[in-house]
């Protein structure tokens, strides 16, 4: 087994090697010649905190024996919201397919939330506390936690459920049955959203469905929509975890928001996305009761959602064959000028309307001279 | 203070092994954790009431499970030999038990660790004859009081019940109810009876259940045609003939399950086997459009 990984490994460098080469017939103004030096990039040495600070987590965990289960779910906790940690953990105790482990990172606990930590991990049937490991760290912002957990995970995709999620029983098995037919891939599920409140009871904190579950992130995943929104909540996405061990690729541990949906993007473009069609989770969206949008100030947000498009136009991307749906030009006219009613009139008498005709129409009713002939 | 019984129920139809594998886990970690909590539940039993056509496990099966209840659960099993539908199979189960308390459980729905302990802390509160728990993921979206959580009607998917009360009114009518609305009716008769029923959002249960990729709920064919038929047995049962006539109307030209419920209900009045009605100055029956309760947001 371990000799077909270093041959699986060399045969991967030299097509790397290869790869090299052929930059030398390439011009260095080439978006070829960039590609192919942000792929060696990527695959070549891991980032200076991957190589401190996770890549020895990685190695103690390859070198415990014992069987390897499919998934890791990485679920990161402060302890401050037991009720739904207490859900979140059901939803995993009805899990249709159980080949998973459990990693719960304590993140920055206080003394209160270590002890009901630990008591909801003292309720937890058998079968359940025998795949759970827990950690503890101090360090970073909400994003720290995920890198430490994919560190320790064991199994061949990492899936990320926050302490106030809920999960279809199918979850896990719709994760599986799509790596096996997308060996690699990062895999995203629909996932339908739901306003939910909370209300002080004399047993804790009730919890209340508001409103009719919402399909807004049920749809295939589209590589240019994403890059623009992030519609593709963390619990719907499994994560291959050879790319956190093998490249080192990390949760950028600068931003304190919407971190899944810079390394989402990040290893779409390199891994490709299989698409699970079908709701496997509700994303909570809390109408009265602490949640991200709340725990970080508008400004926040901006700056960080700044970082990441600035990451976007900063990194090549290869769009997989098929995976955007090429649509007529004349869909978005009415944004691109005012004069629609006379282009509109154009575009209608092609028939049948060829792209580079109706396009080159189009540039002349705009006033253009010289493109297309 | 002495420790109430437990008789824990469901009834199977061709359920997946699997599933009853992890219902059965719950229950006993739940009850392993009242235990260690409050200690106020003694002796444990479940009963599986099987209305498969063959028998869903055998002997040796059987001996596995009983051997991973340990000395928190007594397992029973019996093979009805016959589809008795949902309200018959519990009456049946519960006829002579001796437990002070009746834990009616969908044969699919797992128990969270506290859950059962918060079930019987809502039960013991004076008057309340029924705690029926919170099913996750997805809520049931019927109203009920957000002060005295006192619901107008209770699902059984998961429902912990004074027995005395159960007995009281007469179980399930399982001679008008097969599969849905039998926990309605319940629901309406124990609040005739004077009972408080109370709803336990503090108290989860997971009960699977699946969406459409656009975001919706998909009722079978079984569940259309059957909620159907509840619908124009409640509406005659609980005295309102204006809805019924509504109803039947709206069958008549309806889909082929509407049709199909439509022939059922005619077919009982005809041969005279429709249930007494009750409830005739309208004080516990509630129907808001084509529900059982006002709804908090619809599907």
């Amino acid at each position: 087994m371990e000799k077909k990984e270093t041959d699986r490994a060399e045969s991967f460098s030299d097509r790397l090697r290869r790869l090299a080469a052929l930059t030398e017939g390439l011009g260095e103004g080439t978006s070829l010649y960039a590609y192919i030096g942000f792929l060696l990039h990527i695959f070549g040495e891991p980032e200076p905190l991957f190589t401190a600070r996770y890549r020895p987590i990685v190695e103690a965990e390859a070198a415990k024996e014992g069987k390897r289960p499919f998934l890791s779910v990485v679920m990161r906790t402060q302890g401050r919201r037991p009720e739904m940690l207490r859900e979140a953990l059901l939803c995993l105790m009805g899990q249709t397919d159980d080949d998973f482990e459990l990693l719960l990172i304590g993140h920055k606990l206080d003394e209160a939330g270590r002890a009901q930590l630990s008591c909801c991990m003292e309720e937890l049937p058998s079968s359940l506390r025998e795949r759970l490991r827990v950690f503890e760290t101090e360090r970073g912002n909400r994003t720290s936690p995920l890198n430490l957990g994919f560190a320790h995970a064991r199994g061949a995709y990492a899936a990320v459920l926050d302490d106030d999620d809920l999960v279809f029983d199918d979850w896990v098995q719709r994760f599986h049955e799509a790596a096996q037919e997308a060996p690699g891939a990062v895999l995203h599920a629909y996932i339908v959203t739901q306003k939910w409140e909370t209300q002080a009871g004399e047993n804790g904190l009730l919890l209340r469905s508001a409103a009719a579950p919402g399909a807004e992130c049920c749809s295939d995943f589209c590589y240019s929509r994403e890059l623009a929104v992030n519609l593709c909540p963390l619990l719907g996405l499994a994560f291959p975890l050879e790319a956190f061990r093998r490249w080192g690729l990390l949760f950028d541990e600068s931003l304190s928001t919407t971190e899944d949906w810079d390394y989402l993007m990040r290893l779409a473009f390199l891994f490709g996305v299989r698409d699970i069609p079908q709701p496997t989770g509700l994303y909570r969206l809390w109408l009265n009761a602490e949640n991200s949008q709340t725990a970080h100030p508008a400004q926040e947000w901006e700056t960080n959602y700044e970082t990441i498009q600035r990451k976007f136009r900063q990194m090549p991307a290869l769009f997989p064959a098929g995976s955007e749906k090429l649509e007529r030009v004349d869909r978005y006219l009415p944004v691109l000028t005012p004069r629609r009613t006379l282009i509109k009139s154009r575009l209608r008498r092609l028939t049948p309307p060829p792209l580079w005709r109706a396009a080159r129409r189009v540039y002349r009713a705009l006033g253009g001279k010289s493109w297309l002939g | 203070m002495t420790q109430a019984r437990l008789q824990a129920q469901s009834v199977l139809y061709k359920t997946d092994k699997a599933a009853l594998r992890r219902v059965l886990e719950a229950l006993v970690n739940a009850l392993r954790v009242e235990r260690e909590t409050e200690g106020l539940i003694g002796p444990a039993a479940l009963v599986w009431g099987d209305a498969s056509p063959e028998p869903s496990f055998t002997e040796a099966e059987l001996a596995g499970l009983r051997a991973g209840c340990g000395e928190l659960l007594t397992l029973d099993y019996r093979f009805f030999g016959r589809n008795t539908g949902s309200a018959l199979g519990h009456d049946l189960l519960a006829q002579d038990t001796k437990a002070e308390l009746l834990l009616i459980l969908n044969p699919d729905v797992l128990l969270a660790p506290r859950s059962l302990m918060l079930l019987h802390r809502a039960l013991r509160e004076p008057g309340t004859a029924l705690a029926e728990a919170r099913q996750t993921p997805l809520e049931h979206p019927k109203h009920y009081d957000e002060t005295s959580l006192e619901t107008p009607w209770a699902s059984t998917a998961c429902a912990l019940l004074r027995t005395e009360a159960f007995r009281a009114v007469g179980g399930f009518d399982s001679e008008s109810f097969f599969l849905y609305g039998d926990d309605v009716d319940l629901s309406w008769r124990l609040r005739l009876a004077g009972w408080r029923l109370r709803y336990c959002p503090e108290a989860p249960v997971c009960h699977p259940k699946r969406l459409t990729a656009e975001g919706r709920w998909d009722a079978t064919e079984a569940e259309r045609r059957y909620a159907a038929e509840c619908a124009l047995l409640l509406s005659w049962k609980y005295s309102r003939p204006k809805r019924l006539h509504a109803l039947l109307r709206r069958y008549a030209a309806g889909d082929e399950n509407e049709r199909l419920a439509l022939r059922s209900f005619l077919r009982r009045r005809a041969e005279g086997r429709l249930p007494q009605p009750l409830d005739r100055d309208n004080r516990v029956a509630s129907f808001k459009g084509w529900a059982y309760s006002a709804m908090r947001y619809g599907y």
